[in-house]
């Protein structure tokens, strides 16, 4: 039976804690066409780079909005799983992701819930690229499990 | 009559509040093969989407739909711009507030979505307020997505705010229209 991995719970987070930091990339022309197929979007602007200098006046292609989420889901998931999920999130798109920029996400909890009873955490995130600009910033909300309520993975 | 906040929000426009568009149907279900191409796509190899016997262990029903993929598949929908347009709403604006700006989404995931689950769209008008922007008198509508299983039950609610002001004003003296 599979064993399940629970790092992170209720008891032990505390307002000001931070999650590990990631850094995804370098985007690439071929992870965004992979991106464009899932997201069944084929705007120009995130897959050619001709159109993207002509229509936009871009220096190259930049990163579909969702598939920056989808790396920073995937920061928060990681901490937070797999008990804990994903409740909420806001934000705000900064600066464009072009071909060959990095995407490194922070991450603190800012608030946590009085009652263990409903046991979320707020976190603030914000992303950068490698010149330090912001690329994206908002909150989210995640639920996380309590040790009482943990399964044990088993034997 | 000049727009201003105490006027811009009409008693008509109150009445659309929680208007909503038709239920729409996502042509297929959410399949092990899209999770697979999400996956390819991000590097995100958690066993939660990838490994039934784990999702289980976990206590999920099985294999989960990444929470971001789920936003994605609304637009199999057959009319999802509909979201953005909103004729099912009726709202009847001042005539000259053609000019749109998005003024930001929230995403609620409220219950996991599975591969294999069969999802539907609908949207909703939660809310119309105004405020006073740096050019004036801005209206706000505030519009949800709910996106639903095969049961009915209400997964993910996505929640987008636009703002509509007037078309740019041309600068100069007095208020000639501009052609």
């Amino acid at each position: 039976m599979a064993r399940v991995d629970q790092r992170v719970f209720f008891e032990d987070v505390e307002p000001g804690a931070a999650l590990p930091d990631r850094e995804f990339g370098p985007h690439t022309l071929v992870a965004a066409i992979q991106w464009a197929g899932v997201q069944e979007n084929p705007s120009p602007t995130h897959t050619d780079r001709d159109a993207a200098r002509a229509m936009r006046g871009l220096k190259t292609v930049i990163a579909s909005g969702a598939l920056r989420e989808a790396y920073l889901a995937r920061m928060l998931m990681d901490w937070a799983g797999p008990l804990g999920d994903l409740r909420r999130m806001s934000l705000r798109h900064t600066a464009s992701t072009f071909e060959g920029d990095l995407m490194r996400f922070a991450a603190r909890v800012v608030e946590k819930s009085p009652s263990s009873a409903d046991p979320w955490v707020v976190c603030e995130f914000t992303g950068t690229n490698q010149d330090g600009v912001r690329i994206v910033e908002g909150r989210c909300t995640i639920s996380l499990p309590r040790r009482t309520a943990a399964p044990t993975g088993a034997g | 009559m000049i727009p201003s906040i105490e006027n811009l929000v009409t008693d008509q426009m109150r009445a659309c509040i929680g208007k909503t568009s038709p239920v729409m149907e996502l042509p297929e279900e959410i399949s092990a093969s899209d999770v697979r191409r999400y996956v390819e796509a991000t590097g995100d190899r958690n066993p939660l989407w990838m490994d039934d016997a784990y999702a289980r262990a976990a206590g999920f029903r099985g294999r989960r739909v990444p929470p971001i993929l789920i936003l994605q598949v609304y637009r199999r929908a057959p009319e999802w711009e509909m979201g953005d347009a909103m004729p099912w709403a009726g709202i009847e604006l001042p005539p000259n507030f053609t000019n749109t700006r998005n003024a930001g989404h929230e995403v609620e995931w409220l219950e996991p979505v599975y591969v294999g689950d069969r999802l539907t769209i609908q949207y909703r008008l939660v809310d119309v307020y105004a405020r006073q922007g740096r050019s004036g008198p801005m209206l706000f509508l505030k519009r949800a997505c709910e996106i639903r299983n095969q049961d009915g039950r209400l997964v993910v609610r996505v929640t987008s705010t636009s703002a509509k002001l007037p078309a740019a004003r041309f600068s100069g003296a007095g208020s000639a229209p501009a052609d």
